[in-house]
This record gives C-alpha cells, sequence and structure tokens, in this order.
C-alpha cells in the first residue's frame, strides 16, 4: 500500500507533462479552400492545401505565398438511453493556422518546378489533448480528436509532360516516461522520473496526372498518408518495496490515431467550372483502440499467473469516404476573382456497435460545406486571397444495444446522433 | 511513514530553468561562430532569434539545414554530474519579397533535439543539479517571424516562439494485489491537455550605409506550468484484510522550463571592407526566475482493520519553497567575421559581385556571469561563470550552375567553454549535502547546409 502511494504520487508527477496529440484534418480536412469542397484536393488542390492532400501539386505554384487564418468548431453530440446522459459535452475547437508556399527559383530546367510548402494548425490553448477516459465512460473520439496542433510539411516536383510528384511529412507529438521507485541506502524510498515528448511522423507522398493543360481538361491525383499515433507511455516500475509486489504500471494509450490511407481523386475543369470526385480509403483495422492495459501480462515473470484486464482488440473496420467537391470561379472585374465552392461527403464510420462495457462512440457522418474565395492581383496593388468556408457535419443516427451479460453498465438501446459545425477563413499574401 | 514522507519529498522535486538552446549554445553555424554577436548582423534564418529584423535583408529565399553537437563536462567536486549532452538538427527558412513595395520577409527557425521534443527531469528541492545547463538539451525550440524594411535604414521585425505546458488529470482504480501484482484487477484514464506557450519576440534594425549597422531586440519570458491532478480510488487486497478501501487524491501545482526575458542591443562595424566586428550586450532578467519546487496537496483515505500490519501513511506536510534569489545579468558577446578570402570567377548575384568560391572566417567571445547565488543552504541549484570561444569557416559556391543561380554554403563552427570552479560553502555543518565545488568544461560544434536564391 504505502508503494501504492508512493506510485499515486510517482504517477502524477510523471505526467506533469503527459501528452497525447489528435490531427484536426482528419476530422475537418486541411485548407480553407479543400474544407469548402468537402475535402477534395488530392487533384484539384491548390497552394497550401496541397501539403497535406497533394504535396505533388505544391509544383503548380508559381508565387511566395504566407497565409494566416482562423478555425472554429462546435460540438453537439448525443448519447440517449439506457445509462447515458445525453448531450455530451465538448470544448470547442478555436485555432489559428499558418501556412507559407516557396517557389524555389532554380534556374536551367530545374525553373519553376520545385516548391517548398508548410502548414500549422494550432488550438489557440491547446496543443495537444489526451483524453482517455474510463471505457464505460462515453465519448465521441472526433470531438477531442480536432483538438491538437498539426504540423505538415511537403515538397512538389513538376516533372513534366503533365507528371507532377510530391513527398512530405505530417507530425505530432507522442510521450514516452518511466518513474523508477526504489528504496535506497537510508531506506528511504528514492524516485527518478523522466519523461519524454518525442515527434512522430507519417509519411505523406503523392503524384498528379494531367490529361493536356489542366484549365481545359482533366487531372488525376492519388496520395498517400501513412499511419499517425499519438501514443503516450509512461511506465512505472518499483523495486525494493519490501514485502509487497508491484508490477509494471502503464499509463499509456492512443489519444491520437490517423489510419494509413490513399485518396484517389479526378479533377475536371469545364467553363468557370471545376468539379473534384475523390475516394479516400483509410485502414482502420490497425487501431488499437485508446486505452492499453495498466498491468500488462506481457510483462509478468514466465512463472506468474497473470489475470490483470487485457483490453481487447476494438475491431474497427476499413472504410472508404467519398467526396465530391465543385467550384465555381468569376472574375467581376479586371484583377478580382472570386469563387464559390459546395461539396459533400460521405464519412463511414469505422467504429463497431458497442454493446458491452465500452462506450466508444462514432457514427457515420455526412459532411455538407460551402466556401468562397477571393483573388486580387494585377493590376489589384493588393496581392491577397481570401479563402471562407462553412462546413456542416451530421451524424447518422445510431443504435447501439447494451447488454449487461456483455459487460454494459444497463441493458437497453442508446441512440448516438449530433451535429459538427465548422467555419473558418484565411488571408493570404502574395510576394 | 517515511516512505509516504520521502514521496512527499519527490513531489517537491523540480524541474530545471531553462533558456532556449539558442541563447546557450547558437542557433546555426554563422551566428554560432560568432558567439551570438550578430543581434545587428543577423540576415539568415538565425535572424528569427538574434533580431526578426534582420530578415527583411536577406536578398533572396534561403534554406538552411543543419546539426549541432556539445559535450558537455560538467563536475560537482571533481566527479562528472551527468549533465547529458546536446545534440538536434536545426533548420530554418527566410522567404523575402515586397509588399507595396516594401521589402517583407517571414522565417521560420527550429532546432530539433533529435532525443526528444521536451525533457524534464523532476529531482528534489535539494538536490544537486547544473540549474542552466541539465535537461535544457531536449527543449524543442520553434520560431516563426517576420519583418518589414519600410526605410532603407530601418528595419522592424517580431514573431512567436512555442512552447507548451501541462495541466491535467488521472486516475487509476480497481485492485491492487498486495501478493499476486499480476492479478491485480487496475484500470487507469487519462484527460491531460497540453497547453500552447507564446512568447513574443521583437527587433529592430538600424542600417548606417558604408559603417555598418545597431539592432535591438526583446526577447519574452515563457514559464511552463504544471497543472495535475490524481485521483486513486479502489481497494487493496490483503491476504489477512481482505480488501481494503483506499482513496487518495493530490493536486500539484509547479513552474518549468522557465525562461527569462531578455533585452539585446548589438552593433555591427563594417567599415572595412569584408570585415564584420560585432559587439552584443545582453540583459537577462533571471531575478524573475521563481522556484520550480511544485506545491502539493495531498490527502489518503486509508483505513485497516485493527490488528493488520498495513502502515497507513500520513499525508505530507505542505512544502517550505525557498526562494531562488537569481540575479540579472549582462553577457557581453563579440563575434568577427571576415570573408576576404574568395578566389575564382566574378559573377553578380542579387546585384552584388562575388567571387565562384567564397571562405568566410568567423571567431567569437561570450562571457556569461552567473546568475545564481552562492547555494548555503538547502538548496543546491549549481552554476559557475561561462566563459565560450568560438570559431568558425563556410565554404560557399556561389552561382556554381544554371540551376542554381544564388549559392550553396556550408558553414561549419566549433565552441569552447570553460566554467571555472566555483566553491559552495554550506551555513550548516549538519547539511545533508555538504560543501562542494563545482566547474566544467562543455566542447561542441555543427555545420548548417544553406541554399540561397
Amino acid at each position: 500500500m504505502r508503494s501504492g502511494m508512493t506510485l499515486g504520487l510517482v504517477v502524477a508527477l510523471a505526467l506533469g507533462t503527459q501528452d497525447a496529440m489528435p490531427s484536426p484534418q482528419e476530422v475537418l480536412g486541411f485548407g480553407y479552400r479543400s474544407m469548402g469542397m468537402a475535402s477534395t484536393g488530392a487533384a484539384i488542390g491548390e497552394g497550401v492545401d496541397t501539403v497535406y492532400h497533394n504535396p505533388a501539386l505544391l509544383s503548380a505554384s508559381r508565387e511566395l505565398v504566407l497565409e494566416v487564418g482562423l478555425l472554429g468548431a462546435v460540438f453537439d453530440l448525443h448519447a440517449d438511453g439506457a445509462g447515458m446522459p445525453g448531450r455530451l459535452s465538448y470544448t470547442p475547437l478555436r485555432a489559428t493556422t499558418i501556412g507559407a508556399i516557396l517557389p524555389l527559383p532554380f534556374g536551367g530546367v530545374l525553373e519553376d518546378r520545385i516548391v517548398l510548402g508548410v502548414g500549422f494548425v494550432t488550438p489557440v490553448d491547446v496543443i495537444v489533448r489526451g483524453r482517455i477516459l474510463y471505457p464505460e465512460v462515453p465519448q465521441y473520439l472526433l470531438a477531442d480528436r480536432v483538438q491538437s496542433v498539426a504540423v505538415q510539411g511537403g515538397l512538389g516536383v513538376d516533372l513534366g509532360y503533365g507528371v507532377r510528384v510530391g513527398g512530405g511529412f505530417a507530425a505530432l507529438a507522442a510521450l514516452t516516461g518511466a518513474v523508477d521507485v526504489a528504496t535506497d541506502a537510508s531506506g528511504r524510498i528514492g524516485t527518478t522520473v523522466e519523461d519524454t515528448l518525442v515527434a512522430s511522423y507519417a509519411p505523406i507522398v503523392g503524384a498528379s496526372y494531367e490529361f493536356d493543360a489542366f484549365e481545359t481538361a482533366w487531372r488525376l491525383g492519388l496520395a498517400f498518408r501513412g499511419e499517425l499515433v499519438g501514443r503516450f507511455n509512461v511506465v512505472i516500475t518499483a523495486q525494493d518495496l519490501g514485502a509487497l509486489n508491484v508490477p509494471p504500471l502503464n499509463i499509456s494509450g492512443v489519444a491520437q490515431y490517423d489510419p494509413w490511407q490513399i485518396a484517389a481523386e479526378v479533377g475536371h475543369v469545364v467553363g468557370a467550372w471545376r468539379f473534384a470526385l475523390n475516394v479516400t480509403y483509410k485502414h482502420w483495422p490497425a487501431y488499437p483502440g485508446p486505452i492499453e492495459a495498466t498491468v500488462r501480462c506481457d510483462d509478468a515473470p514466465p512463472d506468474a499467473t497473470c489475470t490483470a484486464p487485457q483490453p481487447a482488440d476494438p475491431g474497427y473496420s476499413p472504410v472508404a469516404a467519398p467526396h465530391l467537391g465543385i467550384e465555381w470561379q468569376a472574375e467581376p472585374d479586371e484583377g478580382v476573382r472570386t469563387a464559390l465552392r459546395t461539396g459533400y461527403a460521405f464519412e463511414p464510420s469505422p467504429a463497431p456497435e458497442q454493446p458491452g462495457r465500452t462506450s466508444w462512440l462514432d457514427n457515420h457522418r455526412h459532411v455538407v460545406s460551402l466556401g468562397f474565395g477571393v483573388r486580387l492581383f494585377d493590376p489589384v496593388p493588393l496581392p491577397l486571397d481570401v479563402d471562407g468556408f462553412v462546413q456542416v457535419q451530421a451524424l447518422q443516427p445510431r443504435s447501439h444495444q447494451k447488454d449487461t451479460a456483455q459487460g454494459a453498465i444497463a441493458s437497453g438501446t442508446v441512440e448516438t446522433r449530433g451535429v459538427v459545425l465548422a467555419a473558418g477563413t484565411a488571408v493570404g499574401v502574395r510576394f | 511513514m517515511h516512505r509516504t514522507l520521502a514521496a512527499a519529498a519527490l513531489l517537491c522535486a523540480s524541474s530545471d530553468a531553462h533558456a532556449s538552446v539558442p541563447d546557450a549554445y547558437g542557433l546555426g553555424s554563422r551566428s554560432a561562430a560568432m558567439a551570438g554577436a550578430v543581434c545587428a548582423d543577423a540576415h539568415d534564418f538565425s535572424a528569427g532569434y538574434y533580431n526578426a529584423a534582420g530578415l527583411a535583408e536577406a536578398p533572396g529565399i534561403e534554406v538552411s539545414a543543419g546539426y549541432m553537437f556539445h559535450d558537455q563536462r560538467l563536475q560537482v567536486n571533481g566527479l562528472d554530474n551527468g549533465v547529458d549532452d546536446v545534440h538536434g538538427l536545426v533548420t530554418g527558412v527566410v522567404a523575402p519579397g515586397k509588399i507595396f513595395g516594401v521589402p517583407f520577409a517571414f522565417g521560420i527557425g527550429l532546432h530539433l533535439p533529435d532525443s526528444g521534443i521536451s525533457f524534464i527531469k523532476a529531482r528534489r528541492q535539494s538536490t544537486p543539479r547544473w540549474e542552466l545547463y541539465d535537461a535544457r538539451q531536449k527543449l524543442l525550440y520553434l520560431e516563426a517571424s517576420a519583418a518589414v524594411r519600410p526605410w532603407p535604414f530601418l528595419s522592424v521585425g517580431g514573431g512567436l516562439a512555442y512552447l507548451s505546458a501541462t495541466r491535467g488529470r488521472f486516475g487509476i482504480r480497481g485492485t491492487a494485489d498486495a501478493v499476486s501484482p499480476f492479478e491485480s484487477k487496475l484500470e487507469h484514464e487519462v484527460d491531460a491537455d497540453l497547453t500552447s506557450v507564446r512568447f513574443p519576440f521583437v527587433g529592430l534594425r538600424l542600417i548606417w550605409e558604408g559603417w555598418g549597422a545597431v539592432g535591438a531586440t526583446y526577447r519574452g519570458q515563457s514559464n511552463l506550468d504544471l497543472e495535475l491532478d490524481a485521483l486513486l480510488q479502489g481497494n487493496v487486497f490483503h491476504p489477512l484484510a481482505g480488501l481494503v478501501p483506499l482513496v487518495y487524491e493530490l493536486e500539484a501545482r509547479t513552474i518549468a522550463a522557465f525562461t527569462p526575458q531578455q533585452v539585446a542591443v548589438g552593433i555591427s562595424f563594417q567599415r572595412i571592407a569584408d570585415l564584420s566586428i560585432n559587439f552584443d550586450l545582453t540583459w537577462v532578467n533571471w531575478s524573475a526566475y521563481e522556484s520550480p519546487t511544485a506545491q502539493i496537496q495531498a490527502s489518503l483515505d486509508l483505513q485497516p482493520p485493527p490488528g493488520i500490519p498495513i502502515d497507513v501513511p500520513e499525508s505530507p506536510a505542505p512544502t517550505a519553497i525557498v526562494p531562488p534569489d537569481f540575479r540579472d545579468r549582462f553577457v557581453p558577446r563579440v563575434g568577427v567575421e571576415y570573408r576576404g578570402a574568395a578566389f575564382g570567377d566574378t559573377r553578380v548575384v542579387h546585384d552584388v559581385e562575388r567571387r565562384l568560391v567564397e571562405i568566410p572566417l568567423r571567431a567569437g567571445y561570450a562571457y556569461e556571469a552567473s546568475p545564481v547565488p552562492d547555494q548555503n543552504g538547502e538548496l543546491n541549484l549549481i552554476d559557475a561563470d561561462r566563459h565560450t570561444v568560438t570559431v568558425g569557416v563556410g565554404v560557399a559556391l556561389v552561382a556554381p550552375a544554371d540551376e542554381l543561380p544564388g549559392s550553396i554554403a556550408i558553414d561549419g563552427h566549433a565552441q569552447f567553454s570553460i566554467l571555472p570552479e566555483r566553491t559552495f560553502l554550506k551555513d550548516s555543518p549538519a547539511d545533508f549535502v555538504g560543501d562542494y565545488s563545482v566547474s566544467g568544461t562543455m566542447v561542441g560544434g555543427g555545420a548548417t547546409l544553406t541554399v540561397a536564391f
């Protein structure tokens, strides 16, 4: 028991730098033009958006761009029925964004071919939210997943003949830590606590091919984004505590998880209209679930009996999400180009029904978005881009048949539903 | 009981003070080779730290990447104190242009420790540690900045640097088996936020054509507050007592990774062709340093049946925080750069005549008086004055091919610091740690590759 107390204290200290990182781009998308078109962009993305959607398209940029923006989202999520609280409270997302495009002015055969891009999404008051509650507590994982810094960088290369390729990375933070408790020579408990915030990276690679010039024809885009895991793992070990045996205690879990995914998109231009049809495959079966065992049987000595509870595979399924985006452009005056955008996406839920003790809730989402853009250029002496969007995500109502025989607190039907409303605007300056 | 008190002592553990990695070891090889004396003479990505105003004078886009390594040999009573080495990637971008005809630029600078983004080692208040150098090596430095040059003689700039603090709660519940630990039925939850901490920096640079420039910059203070709540609720299984209910609550508040505000002024004398002689003076507000010792409130409710041999620890007493009483300090820095070593054909880049191969030579010196007072009581925050000598050399190929009309350069630097012996005498002859002497050396260096367009 004394060791238990000590460990409790130690854990508190260990978590002094506790963290885990979710990614907003997986839930809301990335880039103000793209978010106005239901997160399409692997083929028709432009500017900062392409750092995430397809870095190959960075190579189409010709001007230095610095973009800053504001992004927000509110959540109205419900879980009604057996043992459920009704409306679940989640902190709204308030974030600032910074993006930059740097066409590298090489000469010769490399002229106008290589472009760098970076993009940051920074919640106003949170870098990372690690919110992993006890399994029976109902929680929508998507709401906390947006509360995270998103960092992305990429490089696009125009190979000519309509072929572009690109690569980059997405990054977030993960935590590793160790707490060692032991009795020192004086009989006092001595403790060392170390924890380290480490970066977790995932690759982003993409390619595109244009049939003829894009202004009059078609473009195909393909992008791969690697698995991005924000895991925290603080292990507490205790030695030489007299008659008490304490197993390694793991304060561990996955608070953010983006599955590896492949986005395939076809874009088409007809006059002032641009269309994009996108299908994104997301490999959710590799998702290990948010919580890990506090006492791991893997740590037990060979001759020890281990009956400590171990989390089960959450049983997530792969999904393919279709996205449709439309943009209409006009030039009402010399040096002024405007755009109106809209889009629809269907995001199937990878989460299985939750009949037992866990209530990790997720629903199919219908995403409808609207957006606008204003671009000022020569002869207007103000080289600005202004883009904005509004996005409504309606969670398709879903029923879970809770069964106490499977560990649920109460039997009965649980109904889940909700709406996510997101909006944002950005100003970019070209120079 | 004594174990509980020891645990309480643990919670009185403190984190380390920090000045940023660029402050202690430099950012980018050119600036580091001049001992950081570049407040009036930085226009590469490192200007984001030294003086953001300098970004507006970058002639073209620059992309830089490099690596730095510092071996720290810091001793107590002649024995190595185990202060980790410092190493990590350094990278940055400068992108200049014009808005409304006014020169404008933005930049990003990053030091990314390759052993972690941030690292905290918590120790007791009385544990001897090199307060300014231990653990800081694993703290990310990331800044974004912008600058304008509204008149040819003036540029101004500013930006934000980013760090993170923590507030959160965790819980463990279930039944711990005191005899068969792997039959414990425990589970945990975490609700923690890594919150963003932004601190500003601003700077200006006045150019006196033909003579050089003067500069001034301000860097803001930052604290990384930790707010932690913990709840342990469950039972302990003991063969003689059965299940014994337990509730333990904890609140911990502390300040970590203090970075003091600073004001630096500098002059760069460039009257002699191909030669820059720089002098910087930096005021560092270490007197604002607050004790990093955690303030704890904890309570325990454990009531084993009578006759059961379970020691019930008492709740820890409040910690007596000892103020650190650091002093402000002024840090002089001197740096020299000679750019006359060049050969090969002449070519024009950004309206400046340059040679095919340029070999700039650099050197510098800095003196950092210790802000830490004598440690004659319970505290043992070790520090000593620091003398740093730097040298550096670069090789730049200017417009080497049609594909690269700018230049590609690699700059290297070496840095040697000596911390002369300092002796701490304790007031109490019964002091647990006793008197001791400290001293140390640091040897480091790095290289930065820059492609300029």
